[in-house]
């Protein structure tokens, strides 16, 4: 592999950038990209989550997983150009082609492409903001989440000035949490500076925590940044102080201090850290134990590349358009060329050329010819 | 030069090859082992089909003659594969074998500057430098020159004929094979290889009782050639029966006397066509097949019991062909027999279909190791005009796979072999619906124009359909769906205000241009205005399918340059660099195609090469 690359270096190639792939229509044929794809973010990978994909990758499962669909797509071609190729009297099969296989494919292909999100979770990681006014707790919650004292605590209003940063792991997704100054209407100065950028972290963030001090209770400043941001994880902090308020509806109370209602929270972070990757959030509902097993664990990693994504679009999409042109009645041989093109895109992701194959598959299966 | 070119073999082939060399002006000598078998049709009597009708009607817009012989002797016509959809539905005739094959030699006799001669060819002569064809050696030992050499030998070439435990040489049964000419290839360095099909049983038309078969009529009938508007022919039923468990029964028991499962035929045979012992080996579930009883011709008792192919010694041919349904007191006139012959390795022609090995040689049809009438028909042409291309010294002609049917059988047979006999399916090509049968002459006769091999008539008849296609397609795009089309007919009703065209392409519309627009029908003939609908119709998939075959393009049209050296590109598979060399394509596409290239080796071609182009 690596020979080959230097060797079309060597002609006059550039590495492609990521997602730049220009030549794919030409390459089109024979190599099984998925595994080159694996190999590079195993060298890219940060954390253990990532490298144990990247290495599940290569041993072929987003190809066998393909493969599979892919399969299932051939011998539906195959069901339907015996029909185009054989005449009735040939012995081709007969009727209507089976609508209930085309759209079973589709739902394969369709869940393949929602484990999208957890690849490029598990590759590039999510932003998990924590903001809120200064002093409601961030940083002490902060602390907790990382377990350890990486934050600088002070009872002082504005003390974290800018913003700090960890990796963790939640519930088996690799996280970046952010630690923010306190939201606040500052002077102009250099605490300004850093209110300025919490709002931009937060705007761009994957998910917010947004921590309220229960005592204090709400002001427009926190209803304000909750209406910008409404999927926010709100946090009642402070519940083991005897002036705190009562919890309002959809605020999770928690004490940094007494380290209690952790589990909640990090339940909630990953529910919407794993909605905004479009994963299904039932290893979070669980809270933030272990890596979800039965259904999360179906669509654990599986496709990380955005050409991917973009191939397994295409091939349900066309997959899409085949079942409504089956529905409404379209001759069999304009049909046909979206069950091709789903076809060529899985071959695409796999690097396999179909005709041949197609003929064989009509051969092994029907008895055809007289 | 005793002629400017040689064609060996009077088949399908050979006689597109002889006559588009003549009519190209080539003084020309078609060489045959027998006058009288000029143009026979060895196994099924029936041209065309799905695909197949679709090359024999680009054989006749390329100025071919193999629809205006169908066309004077079908016995019966049908056009297949209606219920599939209109792009690969095709027509198919019946055929009367002998009429055919009288009207072929007909056809050649007629042609000025057309010789027939009735000899074997046994050797090829070549030039000192040993690369280039000058002449033919007979088996009589004379020497005829040429410039140009066509082979079109069929199965004819080292023939082996099989039924059960017999077996002779032969090239169908009860004529010579042509032994000699693929020893003497052999050892100038064609790499040949061994194929097998087969035929079945001939039984006697009054001997069977049609009470327990069913009869199949034919349609009126249409005309194959875009050189005729009607054809006025007979119409002869077909009739179907099928076997059943006594018939598998008595194959099984009989296999072990099969030469093919004996193990005496080497060679491979077709999976589209298998023997019935195959079908009964390979699809036990069934519990019966279908036998189509078809006949021979007007003139002759003798039926052809097409799906009943078998090698198997002639008491088991007997005894299960009577287990049969109409077939009980069957007289066989001629058993089924299978027949092994050596075929050139294709991939050592050009896209011309010239050899490699010796300039000025060309092959085409069964030697390719193709099957099928139609496919020998469709490289007889290409072989005959670049044969003549040659000869003046000019470029070849080389159909693109999106042009024809003809273009993706040339390019498979010279890029993928033929490691079985090679049938067209029009699952081969990538822009199906862009090569209907009907759109043909569109697509070809511009080409046929170009290179010479167009009549003035053919061209003002080409001429006229064209313009009046457009004319409709106009009317169809001008015309507007009103609230009175809508109220008629109810499937209009979402059209409302768009053109007729738009409209067409709705499936739920399909079959009503009669209601909405009535005068088409006694303005233009109904050939122009389905085209016309059907282009409307498929305007869509059509786009879409040649945006998904268009991958191709760019690598199709970068050209590799002759003698180019795969052994001193860098990086380059020793694998794909081998196959490559003995492929030799033309293109970067054709390379990609070749059976052991990855894709990174095409990848790298494609930027040395385009690089290359570049500076």
């Amino acid at each position: 592999m690596r020979r080959a690359l230097a060797a079309l270096e060597a002609a006059g190639f550039s590495p492609a950038l990521p997602g730049e792939f220009s030549f794919r229509a030409f390459l089109r044929g024979k190599t099984d990209l998925v595994r080159a794809e694996a190999v590079q973010e195993l060298v890219r990978a940060s954390s253990d989550g990532a490298r144990a994909e990247a290495l599940r990758r290569l041993e072929g499962g987003l190809s066998r997983r393909v493969a599979g669909i892919r399969a299932g797509l051939v011998e539906l071609l195959a069901d339907a150009e015996a029909r185009l190729d054989f005449d009735e009297e040939e012995g081709a099969p007969d009727g209507r082609l089976d609508d209930a296989r085309l759209e079973s494919l589709r739902h394969d292909v369709e869940d393949l492409a929602a484990s999208y999100g957890v690849g490029r979770l598990y590759e590039t990681g999510a932003t998990v903001v924590i903001a809120g006014r200064p002093n409601a707790g961030k940083s002490s919650l902060f602390n907790l989440l990382l377990k350890e004292e990486r934050s600088i605590v002070s009872s002082e209003s504005g003390t974290t000035r800018d913003w700090i940063e960890a990796g963790i792991e939640l519930g088996g997704l690799p996280l970046r949490l952010v630690d923010t100054a306190g939201l606040r209407d500052a002077e102009p100065g250099a605490e300004a500076e850093g209110v300025a950028r919490s709002r931009r972290l937060a705007a761009s963030a994957t998910a917010v925590v947004y921590v309220v001090d229960g005592v204090d209770g709400l002001d427009r400043e926190d209803e304000r940044f909750l209406e910008s941001r409404p999927d926010a994880v709100r946090v009642w902090n402070k519940v083991d102080d005897a002036r705190r308020r009562p919890v309002p509806e959809g605020f999770l109370p928690a004490s940094a201090l007494a380290g209690t209602g952790l589990p909640e929270l990090a339940a909630a972070i990953r529910a919407s850290v794993a909605a905004d990757f479009g994963l299904a959030s039932a290893g979070g509902a669980r809270g933030g134990g272990a890596a979800g097993s039965g259904d999360a664990r179906r669509r654990e990693a599986l496709v990380a590349s955005e050409r991917q994504k973009v191939l397994l679009d295409r091939a349900s999409s066309s997959l899409a358009e085949a079942e409504a042109a089956l529905r409404d009645g379209v001759d069999l041989d304009a049909l046909v060329i979206g069950l091709r093109e789903a076809a060529d895109a899985l071959g695409e992701i796999l690097g396999e050329v179909a005709s041949e194959e197609i003929l064989d598959s009509i051969f092994s299966r029907f008895c055809l010819g007289k | 030069m005793d002629y400017e070119a040689i064609v060996v073999g009077g088949g399908h082939a050979g006689i597109e090859a002889a006559l588009a060399l003549s009519r190209l002006g080539r003084r020309t000598l078609m060489v045959t082992q027998d006058i009288e078998t000029i143009g026979r049709m060895s196994c099924n009597p029936s041209i065309g089909g799905l695909s197949k009708g679709n090359l024999v009607r680009e054989v006749d817009a390329l100025g071919g003659q193999m629809g205006l012989l169908i066309d004077a002797s079908m016995i019966q016509y049908r056009v297949l594969g209606r219920s599939r959809g209109p792009a690969v539905q095709s027509p198919r005739a019946q055929a009367d074998k002998a009429l055919y094959s009288a009207l072929a030699r007909r056809a050649l006799e007629a042609q000025g500057g057309l010789g027939l001669y009735m000899d074997t060819v046994v050797d090829v002569i070549v030039d000192s430098s040993g690369g280039r064809v000058e002449g033919v050696v007979t088996e009589r030992g004379g020497r005829i020159g040429c410039r140009a050499l066509v082979f079109a030998t069929g199965t004819f070439l080292e023939g082996r004929l099989f039924i059960g435990e017999w077996s002779a040489s032969g090239g169908r049964l009860g004529e010579r094979a042509a032994v000699g000419l693929g020893d003497a290839l052999r050892r100038r360095g064609f790499r040949i290889h061994r194929l097998k099909t087969g035929t079945p049983a001939r039984v006697k038309a009054m001997s069977l009782d049609y009470g327990e078969m069913e009869r199949q009529e034919g349609e009126p009938p249409a005309p194959f050639s875009f050189m005729a508007d009607s054809v006025s022919r007979p119409s002869l039923p077909c009739w179907i029966t099928y076997t059943s468990e006594d018939t598998h029964a008595i194959i099984r028991s009989g296999l072990g006397r099969s030469p093919l499962y004996g193990g005496a035929i080497k060679g491979r045979g077709p999976r589209y066509c298998p023997s019935i012992e195959d079908k009964v080996v390979r699809f036990p579930d069934r519990d019966r097949h279908q036998v189509f009883v078809e006949p021979e011709g007007e003139g002759t008792d003798e039926m052809y019991l097409n799906g009943l192919s078998t090698s198997l010694p002639e008491d088991v041919q007997e005894a299960f062909i009577h287990t049969v349904p109409g077939l009980r007191r069957a007289a066989i006139v001629r058993p089924a027999y299978a027949v092994e012959y050596d075929c050139l390795d294709p991939t050592l022609l050009g896209a011309s279909l010239e050899s490699r090995v010796l300039a000025g040689l060309f092959v085409a049809g069964q030697a390719n190791g193709s099957s099928g009438y139609e496919e020998a028909a469709a490289q007889g042409i290409v072989a005959g005009v670049n044969a003549a291309r040659f000869l003046a010294g000019e470029e070849p002609v080389v159909l693109r796979r999106s042009e024809a049917y003809i273009g993706v059988l040339v390019d498979d047979l010279v890029t993928l072999g033929a490691d079985e006999p090679y049938r067209m399916f029009t699952s081969r090509a990538e822009r199906r619906l862009s090569l209907r049968q009907d759109t043909a002459d569109a697509r070809l006769t511009p080409i046929a124009a170009a290179v010479g091999l167009a009549s003035p008539e053919r061209l003002e008849r080409f001429e006229r359909r064209r313009a009046g296609i457009a004319e409709v397609a106009a009317l169809l795009s001008e015309r507007r769906v009103t609230r009175e089309d809508a109220a008629a007919r109810e499937a209009l009703g979402p059209h409302l205000g768009a053109s007729v065209a738009d409209a067409l392409r709705d499936p739920a519309f399909r079959g009503g241009l009669g209601d909405v627009m009535p005068d088409l029908a006694s303005r233009f003939p109904s050939d122009w205005i389905e085209t016309a609908e059907l282009d409307a119709r498929y305007a869509g998939y059509a786009q879409k399918e040649a945006r998904l075959a268009g991958r191709m393009d760019k690598a199709e049209g970068l050209r590799i340059p002759e003698g180019f050296d795969y052994r001193a590109v860098v990086g380059l598979s020793k694998e794909a660099a081998a196959r490559l060399e003995t492929v030799r394509p033309e293109t970067v596409g054709r390379a990609a195609r070749v059976s052991g290239v990855r894709a990174s080796d095409a990848a790298l071609l494609f930027a040395l090469l385009s690089r290359r182009s570049r500076d």
